[in-house]
This record gives C-alpha cells, structure tokens and sequence, in this order.
C-alpha cells in the first residue's frame, strides 16, 4: 500500500511538471483564441462587437440580436455593403446562427476573413439560441 | 465463453432483423457550376424491417436546404427518397447541410444524412473589400483576380460604376491570373463597388462584386 501510494506521488509529480511549465509558458490564454466567442466575452467587448445573423431572412425578421446585420444566402452582397458601412479596424465582428445550423456561421466567418479581407471574425458559441436564453 | 458469444450473436441478429430504413448513402457530395441556381440530392432507401416504418419529422440544419418526402409511411419493402434541393445563392466553396429524419422505428428513430456541395466560381477575386481610411492617401490599391480551371472563361472584365473611382484589370501573363487595380480620386464618393464579370460560353457570370469603401 504504502509502495502504491508512493507510486502516486511520483506520477502526479511528474504530471505537475509539464503542467507548471504550460501555464508558465502560456499564460491564462483569451477565449478569442477559438474562433468560437461565449456571449458573455462578447458582452465585455461591448460597442466593438458587430453581429452578423446568417440565419434565413424569415428568422431573421422575426427576431435577431439589436443591430445585427443580416448576411443571408441570397442577399449576400447587399448584406456584406450594409455590413461594410458598419465595419472600421479595430471592431470585432461575430457571426451567429441557429444552434441547429452552427457550420453556416463558421463558413461564413471563414468567407468574411480569407475573401473579404475583414482581420477579426468570430462565431458567436451556442448561437441565437445563446443569446434568447440570456434575453427572455 | 461459448453461450456468452451466442447470446451476443443472437441478440445482434435480432436486432438487424427489426432495422428500419436502410440507405443507399447517407453522404452525398456535389459540385455546383457557376450561375447553378439550386443543386438537386436524393437519398434513396428502403424498409428493410418486418414492420412499416413511419416518418416522423425531416428538417435541415440549413435554411438553404430544403428536403421533401412524397409520402411518410413505408410498408416492409417499399422504397423512397428525401429529395434535398440547396440553394447556392450568394455561396462559394463547400459546404455541407444536415438533414435529420425522425421515424418511429425503435432500434433507429433519427438518421442524420449530409450533402456536401462544391460552389465554384468562374472568377475568385481577394480581398473583396478595399477600405481607405480618412486621412490615408489615395494610393492605389489592389486585388488579386484568379480564373478558375474548367469553365472556359474567354476573359473578364472589370467596372466601375462609380465616377471618381478608377478600376483597371492588368492582364496575366499565363494562368488565368490577373490584377484589379483600384484607384479612387479626390471626388470619390464614400461607397462604391467594382464589377468582377467572367465571359464564359453562353454568356457572362453574375459579377464578383468588389466593395470600396473611401471615409
């Protein structure tokens, strides 16, 4: 028993070394990370952050987070001008979609970066769903 | 040993005797050639139980896929098909949707079927978007414009609509490569946008749009 425990120590020691150099080497690393954003960091960036829905136009008009561009299949470009006004360096766009349809929102985010050009895309973790359950 | 590995066998069997739906393929990949409008899939399957299965619910992750079924009971032995139509519109690249059947039968109640479209463009131009800040010169700027393979493009053109913004497409010296060369003047208006057209047999393509933003 007191060979086991000792085994025990010996493995969570040599567990710890690694660990203490990761964090010592990484510090406590930002969600932004990830391309995926909690809305709660969202939250923190408050102003800077410019939503894009690219739900379909009918869930889209029957409720989207305040200010959200619309960027749908059909009115991309009409969306993406209306979204170009908006945008300035230094904002931080996030795109969402239904929790259901979560690879749209990621394929969009990689349009918005490789082709538009924009520097900081993210998608919105959880989707419209995240942000109807902290908004009842 | 022995009994353990027959009840397992017997168990498994049992279990392959009451399948539902069996499908031909529950992947299906497609390309989409420029100007394509909708892409139409179909996922063939059969009732291979001893009972009719029933189809319960058929939803899209993807609000630009549209999956229909013509009936939604299935008799053991009878055959039919989701036909999953995608629009792709505003799209490029590849891109999947989900298509989730719910039935009642009880060894498989939901199957999750995925289409795979490849949505090429004649003309891949990037960035699509030039930005010049208030206070930066006007220094031209510039965009990279690739003809895609396979689709015959006999040439592009490149317009601007918008006087006070200049828009010259530098030719390729092999390879379907090209420049647009995007230059606004001192009366340029805050937005403009610059037209991106493929002349390919039977016409020309929608345009590459090109959005120029000028604070």
């Amino acid at each position: 028993m007191r060979g086991f425990s000792r085994e025990i120590l010996v493995l969570m020691g040599a567990a710890l070394l690694p660990a203490g150099a990761a964090a010592w080497l990484h510090p406590r690393s930002p969600s932004w990370i990830s391309e995926e954003v909690r809305l709660e960091v969202a939250g923190q960036i408050g102003g800077r952050v410019l939503w894009v829905d690219v739900r379909a136009p009918e869930d889209y008009a029957a409720g989207h987070i305040p200010g959200a561009v619309g960027l749908h299949g059909e009115g991309w470009d009409e969306g993406l001008g209306q979204l170009l006004d908006q945008w300035t360096e230094g904002r931080v766009v996030v795109v969402y979609c239904s929790r259901r349809s979560c690879q749209t929102s990621h394929l969009v985010a990689r349009r918005l970066r490789e082709e538009v050009g924009l520097s900081d895309v993210r998608v919105l973790d959880g989707g419209w769903e995240a942000w109807k359950e902290a908004h009842p | 040993m022995l009994r353990v590995v027959l009840v397992v066998l017997v168990v498994g069997f049992a279990a392959c005797a009451r399948a539902g739906f069996h499908w031909e393929k529950e992947l299906l990949c497609c390309a989409a050639a420029p100007g394509t409008g909708k892409v139409t899939a179909r996922f063939a399957f059969t009732n291979t139980g001893k009972t009719a299965v029933k189809v319960l619910d058929l939803k899209s992750t993807c609000g630009c896929t549209v999956a229909t079924l013509e009936r939604r009971t299935f008799a053991p032995g009878e055959s039919g098909e989701v036909v999953a139509v995608y629009s792709t519109a505003g799209r490029k690249g590849l891109h999947e949707a989900v298509l989730t059947v719910k039935t009642d039968d009880p060894v498989e109640e939901e199957t999750r079927l995925r289409l795979r479209v490849l949505v090429q463009e004649a003309v891949v131009a990037q960035p699509t978007f030039l930005l010049w800040e208030k206070g930066e010169a006007r220094v031209s700027k510039r965009v990279s414009v690739q003809v895609t393979d396979g689709f015959g493009v006999k040439g592009v053109e490149a317009v601007s609509a918008t006087p006070g913004v200049d828009a010259r497409l530098v030719g390729s010296k092999g390879g379907g490569a090209y420049e647009l060369v995007v230059t606004p003047g001192t009366d340029a208006p805050s937005k403009a946008v610059v037209e991106l057209t493929a002349q390919v047999p039977g016409g020309k393509q929608k345009p590459v749009l090109v959005h120029v933003r000028v604070r």
